[in-house]
């Protein structure tokens, strides 16, 4: 039994190989040579048959859990997740956990994570690692495909690198050109300031924000790095009107925003599952939608971006997706849509949750480029991520969410 | 609740259908609301009554309105006739009293445990996995309509004015659609067909042991034992007690 870690960058085959792993000889009888595939698509990997997580337990099982007395390695993992809390308002980062109890609760004899563990905060990516699938590698074969190698690389036994498959697409150098082209473009955003903010949800009584003040100025990229479950999805819903602050205002510029009830748009927000955001029949007609709706309101932002639906396409690569269905198409092709969304939308201020998530190394340098492009052009970006690929990003600023705030961690005003 | 007791309920429940007196249906009412009550499902009765209270006046009157002579201007008459135990919606009324109770034992059903339980209450394996399907079809839909609301105002595409809203409709409910079927399909290819949770679950499923809370199940058994009483010699008891008074 072993820890293998699948290197390689995207279109390589890797998640198909990963489903071979896992699936190869899984018998339709229940626990013997049985193998789980977790998906990047985290609520595919959900049962369906419930809405809590007591309920998604208990159909793996682990209901009794907490009464048990002596918790083990497994039970640790989801030993803080509230029963009666529902799925569908869990954090990004315990859904994974919640997801890779009950995957083990199953006693698979083969586990493979695809990008699963990119959903994690660094902090508990490696308690996971170290605590959990090290140990269990001992008795069950996992394999794993993630990006970010350089903290697991060292606890895996073996290595399998795959390499581009003859006629993949190639995404990096067009959105490296695309970026080049848009830092000619100069757009004019407001600022953004939140002033004595405060929010808590109804349901659970939960203070996420305490009087929080910060200004967001446009023109450089903030880092949002930030435990699972602290509040970067709720101050997203917040800029975006979906949640009322419990108290405190927006201002955009000088002027005070509602966005629970003002028809505009002050941000953009690309969600770490594109499926999510995605509608219409096609790529063309999704970014046709987006930049109707971006022109037909009135927006915060002064001097729009002129560019069209096809020299987004063009410029990101995407023109032999245009006819395809957009639900069928690989995880990193569905999260370039987005970004072109984005530029598309006349948002002014660009939300991205976890923008790297599936994407190789020379992926991420190219987003990282296309990111500096969008700061130099004057856009507002917001990034969340858990991992280092944007640390050191010229003029960024990394931000974190502590005791209810949110916090400067380091200022870096570098060119890397 | 023990799935036995779930049972009874839902069997003497029928009783509403024996008698067609507006009385029967009034004196079941208090055994409903108090099943619902001593059971704790006090927030379900209110979601229930939210649900079914303006449809029930709505239909009252509608139909005192159609029974109404304009000429005459009979309001006594129209009364009776909406009220009249083979009338329209007097049987809407009973339709909906057993619905609530069929609701109660439903609903009531511990999040997860909906296969075990159906299948202790007597059902064949295929019918309670064709309900449990629906019934995770159902949260799967609410959970991706709340997905693309979020997702239509997160672009701009959705302003928070109802005109808006009602303008996207459309939209809303074409990305709740495929959402929910692209979920749909890919749990059933991922987890229950190749990661083998299907099977799982069906191995395990006589094993699987159902919460059952003695006073839920206490309080079902007596509603039940009222409901046929009520229900079958209900009227008879009253107007002995009336005639001895």
């Amino acid at each position: 039994m072993s820890l293998v870690l699948y290197d390689g960058p995207a279109f390589s085959g890797r998640s198909e190989a990963l489903r071979d792993f896992a699936w190869s000889s899984s018998s339709s009888s229940g626990a013997g040579g049985l193998g789980q595939y977790l998906s990047p698509m985290i609520e595919t990997n959900l049962s369906g048959f419930a809405n809590t997580v007591r309920g998604e337990l208990f159909c793996h099982k682990l209901a009794m859990r907490v009464q048990a007395g002596s918790l083990n390695s497994v039970e640790r993992l989801i030993a803080d997740l509230p029963d009666r809390s529902r799925l569908s308002s869990l954090s990004g980062g315990e859904l994974v956990r919640l997801i890779i109890a009950c995957a083990i609760a199953l006693r698979p004899q083969r586990l493979g994570l695809d990008l699963t563990l990119e959903q994690l905060d660094h902090k508990t990516r490696m308690q996971l690692i170290q605590e959990i699938l090290v140990p269990l590698s001992k008795n069950l074969e996992i394999h794993i495909a993630d990006n970010n190698q350089a903290d697991i690389g060292e606890f895996c036994d073996a290595k399998k690198i795959f390499t581009t498959r003859p006629g993949a697409p190639e995404l990096s150098r067009p959105l490296c050109n695309f970026a080049q082209s848009l830092r000619a473009s100069k757009i004019a955003v407001s600022s953004v300031h939140l002033h004595d903010l405060s929010f808590r949800y109804k349901s659970t009584d939960r203070w996420i924000f305490r009087r929080v003040n910060f200004d967001f100025q446009p023109g450089r990229p903030y880092l949002l790095k930030a435990p699972n479950g602290s509040g970067k999805s709720t101050l997203a819903r917040i800029l975006l009107g979906l949640h009322r602050p419990t108290t405190g205002s927006i201002q955009v510029g000088d002027r005070t925003f509602r966005p629970w009830r003002d028809g505009r748009n002050l941000v953009f927000y690309c969600f770490q599952n594109p499926s999510y955001q995605l509608l219409g029949d096609n790529l063309q007609n999704y970014l046709n939608m987006v930049a109707l709706a971006g022109r037909g309101r009135q927006n915060w932002i002064r001097s729009p971006l002129l560019i069209g639906v096809l020299d987004v396409i063009d410029g990101l690569g995407l023109g032999e997706f245009v006819e395809k269905d957009l639900f069928e198409l690989p995880l990193v092709i569905k999260k370039r849509i987005t970004l072109g969304a984005s530029i598309l939308s006349q948002s002014g201020w660009i939300f991205f949750d976890e923008p790297a998530l599936g994407l190789d190394m020379t992926g991420r340098i190219a987003l990282r480029q296309f990111f500096s492009a969008l700061c130099e052009a004057g856009f507002g970006v917001i990034i969340v991520t858990h991992g280092d690929e944007f640390d050191g990003m010229s003029n960024s600023i990394e931000i974190t969410i502590s005791e209810q705030r949110l916090a400067f961690a380091i200022d870096c005003i570098t060119d890397p | 609740m023990h799935p036995f007791a779930r049972l009874a309920l839902a069997v003497s429940s029928s009783a509403l259908f024996f008698k067609h007196d507006l009385i029967h249906l009034a004196l079941s009412l208090p055994i409903i609301f108090g099943a619902y009550l001593l059971t704790g499902k006090a927030r379900l009765l209110l979601m229930c009554m939210k649900m079914v209270a303006p449809v029930l006046v709505i239909s009252a009157i509608v139909w005192f309105v159609v029974y109404l002579d304009f000429r005459t201007l009979d309001f006594g008459g129209a009364w009776l006739r909406t009220f009249d135990r083979t009338s329209h919606f007097v049987e809407l009324a009973r339709t909906v009293e057993f619905t609530s109770v069929i609701f109660l034992l439903l609903r009531g059903i511990p999040d997860g445990e909906i296969l075990p339980t159906l299948r202790r209450m007597g059902a064949t394996h295929f019918l309670a996995t064709v309900f449990a399907n629906a019934e995770a079809q159902v949260s799967t839909i609410s959970d991706s309509a709340l997905q693309s609301y979020t997702a239509l105002r997160a672009q701009g595409i959705m302003s928070p004015t109802w005109l808006s809203k009602c303008k996207n409709l459309g939209r809303i409910i074409a990305v709740t659609w495929t959402a929910s079927l692209n979920v749909a399909d890919a749990r059933r290819e991922t987890k229950w067909r190749h990661n083998g949770f299907y099977s799982h679950q069906t191995a395990n499923l006589e094993r699987a042991a159902v919460s059952t809370n003695r006073w839920e199940t206490s309080v079902a058994l007596v509603a039940a034992l009222f409901f046929i009483v009520t229900n079958v010699a209900g009227l008879e008891i009253v107007e002995n007690v009336l005639g001895s008074l």
